[in-house]
């Protein structure tokens, strides 16, 4: 049975509290950047955006890269090898989500911590969850559901949209 | 089930060890010609440069292919028979029942008198680079400012050679860094000792007995190693000979499941030109390793009778010099330039990054950076989708819109 | 220099007036003493800063301090203390911000910042990783905050990079004006930004990748796992968590103290039900917002969609402001006030002293002290919102009426004359944010605090809310007095009082949020056990939690030092003439807090701090707390404390 990490925007507080744990679990120190899940915050819009691999089914670092550095294993699990990584840069470039963060002279990514995702236990709203594949889509059947409502939600977003600095 | 692949690069590799995934009973054989196993030839400048030892550049060893049950013979395949379906390598034939034909492509030679003396390399193989290697001289010349120039004169450069750089454009690197994108290059490439000379048409490559000197707009000037960078070309020899069908731009033109005019031959990689529809003008990509990659899993799976088709052409190089990319996506400026309707947008969203993109009747199908090489991927993805253009910075702007696009918020530090 | 646990182990010296900068070590003598942010900033304070100086003199200082927990995995630390002689009140001066900017300078490798001299151009600091330096600031000044922020980004290449800066409020010395980070984090009270304005100093950007390290892991991640469990099983951090500060509002009407129309209404239930928590989430929230590693995310971010102001957005909004730029100018429209938090945190303006200083205004044009002729035209009747925005720029930009209503409510009132003085509502020259008259510890905490009326300077959360109270036991060997916990109660109000002042010392000395803190929870929520446990797994220093205690005793000793060279003792500790009136009307009518429960109060407070009958530390408490040399100076100025009983 596949787990994946799926998100809820709304949730996120932008906290960082994951990003805190990610490091602290994997490097046993305190620095963010280090981090396998990284939030992007866009401040003025009041946006946070968890960032984290998403173990694609067709990887496209795993393609990408020149050295075979990033392997799927047979738990569907994606992991970057630090040892054949020579840092071009092609795997962070290529990601969709970004998922691939370097600091350091070190690429990291995400490998779910063994099947018991550090982000998933502290963070304080759920806003990440680890799920059973078939359930992944939760949140977005909810986006779906929230469509079909559409008029009273579009005309409220409308309205929200307007400021857009 | 008897699958023949016919060369040993990574598009080869790929097709061979997917298939053999796929079903455990085939008989997998892969010609190579230069009997080595798979190795990245991304990292033959790090190579050259001696940044990364022999050992780091090659993939796989001979465990793997015996662990895979795949025979990899060191020889060079002749002539293909459609009719009998049966291959002959130098001593010998051998059936098959599907052939993948991941032959790569060689170093285009521009027309330049005295190209052929010796003296005169390009850098596509690691046979190249060991050549290169013994014949390292004080002043080198690299005729061609392209990704593969560019990295073989600062692979050359920083092992202490003099290196002058030509380029017969205007610009450098004109096919994926217009201006203003090819200044910072230039300047990055300046700064590192090496001499830029573009607009210039190298008309001789002069020495009795082998390459000494050429003629730069009139003048004579002496280096003991040129590099010829122009371009690569794809191999199509056997193909044609074969009577398999050749595109219009010199690829062995291949559908969507890279199978060629023959149901029982497939191809991929360097050598291909994949058929497309009138709008995707880019149909041949020479030397992107996912594109080998890709094309080789794609041909892999099909030559194996289970269909896949392929999803697009992965379109993206990465030049690094010192700490700045330079970063180009999406279609070349060459396609750009033949295309009808192109508008862009150019902007500097943060001091030392440029950006630009373009659109083709609102489809984004191209983007040029300069700077940091921070997370571009949700902009591969973007282009990858061709996405609208009102719509791209209409939903940036939109709050709810950007939490459905999780990479988009990213965007948003670009424009 | 040392390598800490926890500590970035450098201060950051910036001589404006000769743009040289200069790295010091973080010693471990300022470390036992001090242990870090507002504490260490506090010392270093009163020994560079000469008595009886301006404020906006090149000698001041404005020192920022990110303490130990600072970036690090504790919860709710990402606060940073500001630290000056303030602008408004010419004492001392220190606030207290969150947002993501403090853990950024740890990171960077700084733990605190001292700036002094003056400018000849503008400029921004640039900090990261270890190195500094002052830049051209001539393009940002007379820009926003916001707008700063985005700048400073765009220039420097980086859009994770943390922005402090002031506004056009600090570049133009509104004596109110405050430092913002993260476009809506405001160290916000003493008029820091006027001072930085004044030091021509716009910005202060920073962005750090190196690590923090740990002595012992395994024990701080045990504790910190505690603590984040005893927040998420506490109801009034779990109520906070989802309404944010504006919970509040309900509360103080329902039991009386709500404050409007500058303190003369206690109570008002159909403009609490419209400023209520409840309806702020429902009608405006898009999400919350959290500080750094925070689970309690008390911030949210809102929206407005329809109206006058339908587009504004932003983060936001805490009780101070629905009180300060609503419930005391009287206004009820939440979407004004929504605006109105936007333009404070644009322009870089503390909106506590400006809703104190804009309700005097509105009641002085109420009682026609000031004409229309005086408002040139502008209408201050209670509830007009457009012409407090209008004010709002208007004081920004120091025009007409803006120019007086900019300076400290002290000075105004002098101006003005006409008995005003009897509704303006500031004790030591700052503005009271919050109703007195509900608590004898509440009033006594803010009629002794040492940056004038604040809240966070020792009032006793719990007389208001039950939920936060100590054990009876714990109030009988803490206190002295089984109930004095209770509002109306006197006994035991010096002790209480006292406590509370060290608990949240201790927190901003080490840079925790006080809402992840035992005056906001008792013991279930971080005591200073908790801390001195933390510290010790931290630092690999041993800390108990009498250290902390003793350690916050200096620090407010060293602030009433500090204000005693300044020439203020026990007269000043007073509290304005309104909350020395009986509450009208509501559930309080009638409470009063008399002359002489004042005076008992004081010497309950004084006596609980081993201070003398005149405010100031006696020369045996200063010693006590190894400060002779300032025994020294005090004396030698004449204004030591004078001993109880002699």
């Amino acid at each position: 049975m596949k787990k994946l990490l799926v998100t809820d925007f709304d949730q996120c507080t932008g906290c960082r509290i994951c990003e805190m744990v990610c490091a602290f679990f994997k490097e046993r120190l305190f620095n963010p950047n280090k981090s396998r899940i990284r939030i992007i915050k866009l401040e003025k819009e009041g946006i946070d955006i968890p960032v984290f691999c998403q173990h694609c089914e067709e990887p496209i670092c795993r393609d990408v890269c020149p050295v075979g550095a990033l392997t799927k294993g047979p738990d569907g699990v994606m992991r970057l090898d630090p040892e054949r990584c020579v840092g071009c840069w092609a795997c962070s470039i290529s990601c969709p989500y970004g998922a691939v963060s370097f600091y350091e002279e070190r690429f990291r990514l995400c490998d779910l911590c063994n099947g018991d995702p550090k982000c998933v236990r502290w963070c304080p709203t759920g806003a990440i969850q680890f799920v059973e594949d078939s359930l992944a889509d939760i949140p977005r059947r909810r986006v779906a559901a929230e469509s079909l409502a559409k008029q009273k939600i579009e005309g409220r977003r409308a309205q929200m949209m307007g400021s857009g600095e | 089930m008897r699958l023949l692949v016919v060369g040993s690069g990574a598009a080869g590799h790929t097709a061979a060890f997917e298939a053999r995934k796929i079903d455990p009973s085939f008989s997998i054989t892969i010609f190579s010609e230069d009997g080595l196993p798979l190795y990245s030839p991304c990292l033959i400048p790090q190579y050259l440069a001696s940044h990364l030892s022999r050992e780091r550049i090659f993939l796989k060893n001979p465990e793997d292919y015996s662990r895979a049950k795949i025979d990899f013979i060191h020889k060079k395949v002749t002539r293909i028979d459609l009719q009998n379906q049966v291959i002959h390598a130098d001593g010998g034939t051998l059936p098959y029942d599907r052939i993948i034909l991941a032959i790569g492509g060689h170093a285009k030679k521009p027309t330049i008198d005295g190209i052929d003396k010796k003296g005169v390399f390009s850098l596509k193989t690691l046979e190249d680079s060991t050549k290169i290697l013994a014949h390292l001289a004080p002043q080198v010349a690299v005729i061609g400012s392209g990704n593969i120039g560019i990295e073989t004169a600062l692979a050359l450069n920083s092992l202490g050679c003099k290196v002058t750089l030509f380029e017969i454009e205007a610009t450098v690197n004109p096919i994926f860094f217009p201006p203003p994108f090819s200044d910072p290059i230039q300047k990055s490439l300046e700064s590192e000792g090496i001499e830029v000379v573009t607009g210039v048409y190298i008309s001789q490559i002069l020495g009795r007995t082998r390459a000494e000197g050429l003629v730069d707009r009139g003048r004579v000037r002496r280096f003991g190693l040129i590099i010829n960078a122009t371009g690569i070309v794809p191999n199509t020899e056997i193909a044609r000979q074969a009577g398999l069908t050749i595109g219009p731009k010199g690829g062995i033109l291949v559908d969507g499941y890279m199978k060629t005019s023959n149901p029982f031959v497939f191809a991929c990689g360097d050598c291909v030109e994949l058929s497309g529809d009138e709008d995707r003008v880019e149909t041949t990509l020479g030397g992107l390793w996912p594109n080998a990659i890709h094309q080789g899993r794609v041909a892999g799976y099909n030559a194996a009778n289970k269909p896949k088709k392929h999803n697009g052409l992965f379109n993206f190089r990465i030049l690094k010099i010192k700490d700045s990319f330079a970063i180009s996506l999406g279609w070349n400026e060459k396609d750009l330039a033949m295309s009808k309707e192109i508008v862009l947008k150019d902007d500097q969203p943060f001091s030392g990054m440029l950006t630009r993109v373009y659109f083709k009747q609102g489809r984004l199908v191209a983007a040029r950076l300069w700077g940091k090489a921070w997370r571009l991927g949700p902009f591969i993805t973007c282009i990858q989708r061709e996405w609208k253009m009102n719509m791209f910075f209409h939903i940036l702007q939109n709050r709810k819109a950007i939490s459905r696009y999780p990479f988009l918020g990213q965007l948003k530090f670009f424009f | 220099m040392e390598k800490y646990f926890g500590y970035a182990g450098r201060i950051l010296r910036v001589n404006l007036s000769e743009e040289s900068l200069e790295i010091t070590p973080l010693t471990q003598d300022l470390i036992q003493n001090f242990i870090g942010g507002r504490s260490i900033n506090t010392k270093i304070l009163y020994g560079e800063v000469p008595p009886r100086i301006d404020p906006f003199d090149p000698k001041n200082r404005v020192i920022l301090g990110a303490g130990p927990l600072v970036g690090t995995i504790a919860p709710s630390v990402g606060r940073y203390n500001a630290t000056t002689k303030s602008a408004i009140t010419r004492i001392f001066g220190d606030s207290n911000a969150g947002g993501h900017w403090a853990p950024e300078l740890k990171y960077a490798g700084f733990d605190h910042l001292v700036v002094f001299g003056e400018s000849k151009q503008p400029r921004y600091l640039w900090i990261s990783n270890g190195k500094a330096e002052l830049r051209d600031a001539s393009r940002l000044w007379g820009k926003d905050t916001w707008e700063t922020t985005e700048m400073i980004q765009k220039e420097l290449g980086d859009p994770e990079i943390q922005v402090l800066c002031i506004g056009p409020a600090g570049e133009n010395r509104v004596r109110y004006a405050c430092l913002i980070n993260n476009l809506s984090r405001a160290a916000g009270r003493g008029g820091t930004g006027a001072v930085l304005g004044a030091k021509k100093l716009k910005a202060i950007a920073v962005r750090g990748t190196m690590d923090l390290r740990v002595s012992d892991p395994d024990t701080f991640i045990k504790i910190v796992e505690r603590l984040f469990s005893k927040i998420k099983n506490h109801p009034g951090a779990q109520s906070r968590s989802i309404y944010g500060t504006p919970m509040l509002t309900k509360m103080t009407s329902d039991k009386g103290f709500f404050g409007a129309k500058n303190f003369q209404v206690p109570q008002d239930d159909l403009m609490a039900d419209a400023l209520s928590g409840e309806r702020f989430v429902a009608d405006y929230s898009l999400k919350n917002k959290a500080c750094f590693n925070c689970p309690i995310h008390c911030g949210h971010y809102y929206a407005v969609t329809e109206g006058p102001y339908k587009g504004t957005l932003g983060e936001g909004i805490e009780y101070d402001a629905v009180l300060d730029l609503g419930i005391k100018a009287n206004i009820g429209y939440f979407p004004a006030i929504l605006k109105m938090n936007e333009l404070t945190n644009r322009y870089g303006m503390d909106y506590d002293s400006l809703g104190g200083i804009v309700s005097w205004a509105m009641e002085s044009f109420e009682r026609g002290v000031l004409s229309l002729q005086d408002t040139e035209g502008l209408d201050l009747s209670f509830g007009n919102y457009q012409s407090y925005i209008q004010l709002i720029h208007d004081i920004t930009y120091r025009r007409g009426l803006g120019d007086l209503l900019a300076e400290d409510l002290m000075s105004i009132v002098k101006k003005v004359g006409k008995g005003s003085e009897e509704w303006a509502c500031h004790i030591k020259g700052l503005t009271m944010i919050t109703e007195l008259r509900m608590g004898y510890g509440f009033a006594l905490a803010h009629g002794i605090s040492n940056i004038g009326a604040h809240h966070l300077r020792g009032a006793p959360m719990a007389e208001h809310d039950p939920k936060r109270m100590l054990l009876e036991t714990e109030s009988e060997r803490l206190f002295g007095d089984k109930h004095a916990q209770l509002p109306n109660r006197i006994e035991g109000k010096g002790l209480l009082v006292r406590w509370n002042e060290l608990s949240t010392t201790i927190a901003d000395a080490l840079g925790m949020c006080k809402f992840a803190t035992s005056p906001y929870g008792g013991k279930d929520l971080t005591t200073h056990e908790d801390l001195a446990e933390l510290l010790t797994a931290l630092t690999g220093m041993n800390f108990n939690s009498e250290d902390l205690e003793t350690m916050a005793e200096r620090t407010i000793s060293l602030e009433r030092c500090f204000n005693a060279r300044e020439g203020l003792d026990r007269f000043q500790d007073t509290l304005p003439p309104r909350m020395l009136e009986p509450v009208k009307e509501g559930p309080l009518q009638g409470f009063v807090i008399n002359q002489r429960d004042w005076e008992n109060l004081l010497d309950q407070y004084y006596r609980a701090h081993n201070w003398g009958v005149n405010g100031i530390p006696t020369r045996e408490a200063l010693e006590a707390l190894d400060l002779r040399e300032v025994a020294d100076e005090l004396e030698h100025l004449g204004r030591i404390g004078k001993p109880y009983g002699i």
